[in-house]
């Protein structure tokens, strides 16, 4: 069991080196989805022979003889819980295997790893089955079960902990003694060991892959690669979603859904400069007639979009979807003649609708302190 | 052979465990106080000396040099005269070393609070202070030192090998790290600047946490556990290999603090994988510690001492292994900047630092006093609401850092971020900063009963000042051992082994420094970073003074999330004029590195209001407010001694400039106070351009500009 333990531990820990680099089809020159087919080919193989193993395995500890040896029963419920613990990685090779044939898709690296992983996983579950099935067989035979000297051997090199018994210490204490404090002199735990030399080659891969055969990507091609992935995707997106909204085509939003959102971005993005009820603060007051930068809201929409960096409003194109800022548009349209307390004095001039100045009124230009004062 | 008599010196032990104990409380206290600083702002009281900025710098070197440090003292005190049958080499330095650190101490504590800070973690205090330090480390070395040449045991105990280390790695770092020039007493500017000056602190500060709260920490594990258990350590040759591998290691692993930053890349990595490398070496001595108690392990059931130390060094081995998955740049990429990493430390400093330190005085308090602990049901309690307490503390932590590092990487389908308001993700975590305040009140709860416990157990029992003992002088030995290993060798040689040891640590921090310092492609200049205004300067020191770096980053990261928020990522040349460097290492508020940028810009009357009420503009919000910066007047006085100082490390203002700086200052805080008077005037502030408020805005203004210029004069 220490054995299938370490194996295992191994195993999964070979995904970690995927961290250290890309492209492993490349690196092998298979191409992709060769590659993909070939080890989830030899994953289904592999997977066959496990069953196959398992159910002699089965066959034979049913049998009565057997039942009465205590250690076969055991080696028994052992390979059980390694089949089922096999059974998910069989549903996820399956998965993979059903994807593949869907679309032609590309061997990603932690895919490699991953099926790597599983093969490396599967190739110990064999092993030991097979180990098992041996032994069951001579049991059977009426064998008597003798662990083979270099088998022992074998296992006690695997001997993950290997240290003295207790009752056994004396002979490794060491002949000093500090304060009444002694010391054992105990090998290197062998797993401890094994799992340092595995840090250290991680390390010496990590630096070869990133800073000498650069197939790592370092940080700065690292995000230029996430932009281009972004932007691919978002270019699919909006493809998809057909025309969008600009200062030239948008309209007032008058649903109340609509409104509501606007006014939940309005609350916590706007409301710190333009005060929670449009009233103004570091910038001006929302809610009167009065625009500097023109009202309607196609104007609104255009100086939220692209801002008045000079004023200290912030162009929120790139923190607001088109969508978005019509609804904030819309919403800060609903705020006018609300007349919030505190309001800050006027700004800029009196917007009238193009439709309505048609009619009489003009567009009056007028001095905002003079307003203040009426 | 002859016999001499001595005693043991259990005063000074005595002394320094309470200062432990004192500064245990008040320490923890004061983090109490920022945990719920963060849930409630108002707890902040809105005065300077009690804001969060302060008060964090005051509550990490309380609990690292007070608390451990003294920690620290009381068991090197305690077990390296019994490792060496020898009393201290001098009661006087021993009394200096105490007197000495405590006086450093109280000093921290007026310091900090008066914001009078060099910025740097866990390095804040200004350079008199620093001096301080370097003087009574020397005294302590000296004192160890003297007491190893007159000893009366050939051989150096493992323990005594981590002493050393500690002792001489502590002394470089905190050296090199200090290089400061000093315009007043009070105020000095880092030797460093930007990218180097990164690379310093955070090779300090790295290993401060090595060889300041692990190293010396595993000292004493190496002596505490095997006594208290009983029991032979398990492996001589495992402490050997994993002791050397982790100094040798360590010190190299700093870069993992400033990965994806404007480090270069090729530090990063190393950063990368000699923090992996680190796991086996940190776990040796988990496994020396644990398996130490083979056959033993009936007796963690009914001691205290064992029972605290199996959990320290389990929360060891955790952080140990959690530090190098935290260094995987995937897994950083997630963490950083995040509550992950607060939970991180304080598993180590809790379980490991704290419990461990627990441990030790409920050893020692039954010795001093030549008694039995006055309660083992209160040491039980201890001990459970202890663990408790650090679970409640880590549990909410690491859920709060998944959740707001996912709320920053969220994107919708149209490619926008789902949270762009930065506030949004921290008011969603404001519950877990209640729970975490809730568990280090557990913790903190568990520590007064163990103080109440030592007292009851000091008054039963009765004081053994000098403990009577008795050794076999050393005879000298003519030619050395027959086959007698290196190791064996060195062991009996304090002065190699300090040598070896310098040696061993120096390598990584060579390599890693010196390319960064003299290498130029490792920092590539952009013409358009000019150096600060003087006005700038003033509020650099503001910003400095007042730690909002504790909250508030300064790098934009290359991530597509990062770069949507803030704008472009960082740049190495952005920072040559950063004397020192304020990069932050948690962002509980947003980054301010683009603050001025178009991007970002906010009218300079939103800075007034928001510093002045920071929940008027921002509801929600947990800043602290700052009514002081719109009273307190900026020094012009030291505007030409600034001036002169920043030339002194490099800055290229023109010769003569200092003589005239207070011009620019005059005109550059009149524009700005100019600017925004009217409508704070309309909203009842009296705008004055003399004041700090208005320095600090000139600074913020200032970040991010000036590269944006240069892209704009090359479009």
């Amino acid at each position: 069991m220490k054995r299938l333990t370490k194996f295992t531990f191994i195993a999964l820990l070979l995904p970690l080196s995927s961290f250290a680099g890309n492209n492993i089809a490349s690196a092998t020159g298979i191409a992709d989805s060769t590659l993909l087919a070939l080890m989830i080919g030899f994953i289904l193989l592999l997977l066959a022979i496990v069953k196959a193993l398992a159910k002699s395995i089965e066959g034979i500890s049913k049998s009565e003889s057997i039942l009465t040896l205590k250690s076969s029963d055991k080696a028994a419920k052992v390979i059980a819980t390694i089949v089922m613990l096999g059974m998910p990685a069989l549903t996820f090779a399956q998965n993979t295997a059903g994807r593949v044939s869907e679309s032609p898709f590309k061997m990603s690296d932690d895919l490699f790893w991953l099926l790597l992983s599983i093969i490396i996983f599967l190739a110990i579950i064999i092993g030991i089955l097979f180990r098992s099935l041996m032994v069951l067989i001579r049991l059977e035979r009426g064998e008597s079960f003798v662990e083979e000297e270099d088998t022992a051997d074998v296992f006690e090199k695997l001997n993950l902990t290997d240290n003295v018994p207790i009752e056994e210490e004396a002979t490794i204490m060491m002949d000093h003694e500090y304060d009444g404090i002694r010391e054992l002199d105990n090998n290197l735990p062998p797993w401890w060991k094994y799992m340092f030399y595995a840090t250290i080659i991680f390390g010496i891969v990590y630096i070869v892959r990133y800073h000498i055969t650069g197939q790592g990507q370092l940080q700065i091609a690292e995000y230029q690669s996430e932009i281009a992935a972004a932007a691919a995707e978002k270019a699919s997106f909006m493809a998809e979603a057909g025309e969008t909204i600009s200062e030239d085509n948008v309209t007032y939003l008058a649903d109340a859904a609509s409104i509501e959102k606007g006014e939940a971005i309005y609350k916590g993005n706007c409301a710190t400069c333009h005060g929670q009820l449009g009233e103004g603060g570091a910038g001006p007051n929302l809610t009167d007639e009065y625009w500097i930068h023109g009202g309607g809201v196609k104007n609104v929409f255009k100086t939220i979009k692209y801002g008045v960096p000079a004023k200290g409003m912030i162009a929120w194109q790139s923190q607001f979807s088109a969508s978005q800022m019509q609804k904030v548009a819309s919403y800060v349209l609903t705020l006018k003649g609300t007349n919030p307390p505190n309001g800050k004095a006027p700004q800029g001039e009196i917007y009238v609708e193009e439709e309505i100045s048609t009619d009489s009124t003009e567009t009056v230009k007028v001095d905002s302190t003079a307003t203040a004062n009426l | 052979m002859q016999v001499e008599k001595f005693s043991y010196d259990n005063n000074i032990v005595r002394m320094f465990g309470n200062a432990t104990i004192l500064w245990g409380l008040v320490g923890m206290l004061v983090g109490l106080l920022v945990a719920f600083q963060l849930v409630f702002p108002a707890l902040n009281f809105g005065i300077e000396y009690t804001s969060f900025g302060r008060v964090r710098p005051l509550h990490t070197n309380a609990v690292i040099f007070a608390f451990v440090g003294n920690g620290i003292f009381a068991g090197v005190y305690y077990s390296l005269q019994r490792l060496l049958k020898a009393r201290m080499f001098s009661d006087l330095l021993s009394k200096i070393n105490f007197w000495g650190w405590q006086l450093i101490i109280v000093s921290a504590a007026i310091t900090l609070p008066l914001g009078i800070t060099t910025s740097k973690e866990y390095a804040e205090l200004e350079w008199p202070i620093d001096i301080a330090i370097a003087l009574i480390w020397v005294v302590f070395g000296i004192n160890l030192f003297g007491t190893i040449l007159k000893r009366r045991e050939r051989h150096l105990y493992v323990a005594i090998w981590f002493y050393i280390a500690t002792f001489v790695t502590v002394a470089v770092l905190h050296i090199v790290n200090s290089f400061e020039l000093p315009i007043s007493l009070f105020k000095s500017y880092s030797w460093y600047a930007g990218v180097q000056d990164a690379l310093v602190q955070w090779w300090y500060g790295h290993n401060a946490v090595a060889f300041f709260l692990t190293t010396p920490y595993l000292g004493l594990m190496y002596y505490f556990v095997p006594k208290a258990a009983n029991r032979p350590v398990f492996s001589y040759r495992l402490s050997i290999i994993h002791f050397w591998a982790l100094i040798f290691l360590y010190i190299w692993a700093g870069p993992h603090h400033l990965l994806y930053t404007a480090l270069p890349d090729w530090a990063q990595s190393l950063g990368v994988v000699f923090s992996v490398m680190l796991i086996a070496p940190s776990w040796g001595g988990m496994i020396n510690g644990l398996l130490t108690l083979r056959g033993a392990w009936d007796k963690v059931r009914d001691s205290a001492v064992l029972k605290f130390m199996v959990v320290a060094i389990t929360a060891y081995g955790m952080s140990t292994f959690e530090g190098p998955m935290l260094s995987l740049k995937n897994v950083n990429a997630i963490a950083h900047f995040t509550d992950w990493i607060v939970a991180h430390v304080h598993v180590g400093a809790l379980g490991w630092n704290g419990f461990l330190t627990f441990g030790m005085l409920y050893f020692l308090w039954p010795k001093l006093f030549n008694t039995k602990l006055h309660s083992m049901k209160m040491a039980n309690f201890h001990f459970w609401i202890g663990t408790l307490g650090i679970l409640f503390y880590a549990i909410p932590m690491y859920w709060a850092g998944f959740t707001q590092s996912q709320m920053w990487n969220d994107f919708t389908n149209e490619g926008f971020l789902q949270y762009p308001n930065f506030l949004e993700t921290v008011t969603q975590i404001i519950p877990m900063y209640a729970y975490r305040g809730i568990g280090g009140l557990l913790y903190y709860i568990g520590v007064v009963v163990m103080v109440v416990n030592l007292i009851l157990t000091a008054r039963a029992g009765s004081f053994v000042k000098d403990e009577e003992a008795e050794a076999p002088a050393l005879q000298p030995i003519s030619k050395g051992y027959k086959d007698e290993s290196w190791h064996r060798w060195i062991e009996r040689k304090p002065t190699q082994m300090l040598i070896a040891s310098l040696v061993v640590i120096l390598i990584g921090g060579v390599i890693e420094m010196v390319p960064t310092f003299l290498v130029k492609s490792n920092i590539p200049t952009i013409a358009s970073v000019k150096p600060y205004t003087p006005l700038e300067l003033h509020g650099r020191d503001v910003y400095i003074s007042e730690g909002c770096n504790n909250c508030h980053s300064q790098m934009v990261r290359p991530f597509r999330s990062e770069t949507e928020r803030y704008g472009e990522y960082s740049k190495a040349g952005e920072f040559v004029y950063d004397h020192p460097f304020l990069w932050g290492s948690k962002r509980t508020g947003p980054d301010l590195a683009r603050e001025g940028s178009s991007k970002l810009r906010k009218p300079n009357s939103w800075h007034y209001k928001h510093m002045y009420a920071p929940r008027s503009v921002s509801p929600g919000s947990i800043m602290p407010e700052y009514p002081w910066l719109l009273d307190k007047t900026y020094d012009t006085t030291t505007t030409a001694a600034k001036i002169e100082a920043m030339i002194t490390l490099g800055v290229p203002y023109e010769e003569g400039y200092s003589a005239i700086a207070n011009q620019d200052v005059v005109k550059q805080a009149n524009e700005i106070a100019e600017d925004m008077r009217a409508s704070l005037e309309e909203e009842g502030f009296e705008v004055s351009a003399d004041r700090e408020i208005i320095a600090l805005i000139a600074y913020l203004q200032r970040l991010g500009v000036d590269i944006e210029k240069g892209q704009t004069a090359k479009k």
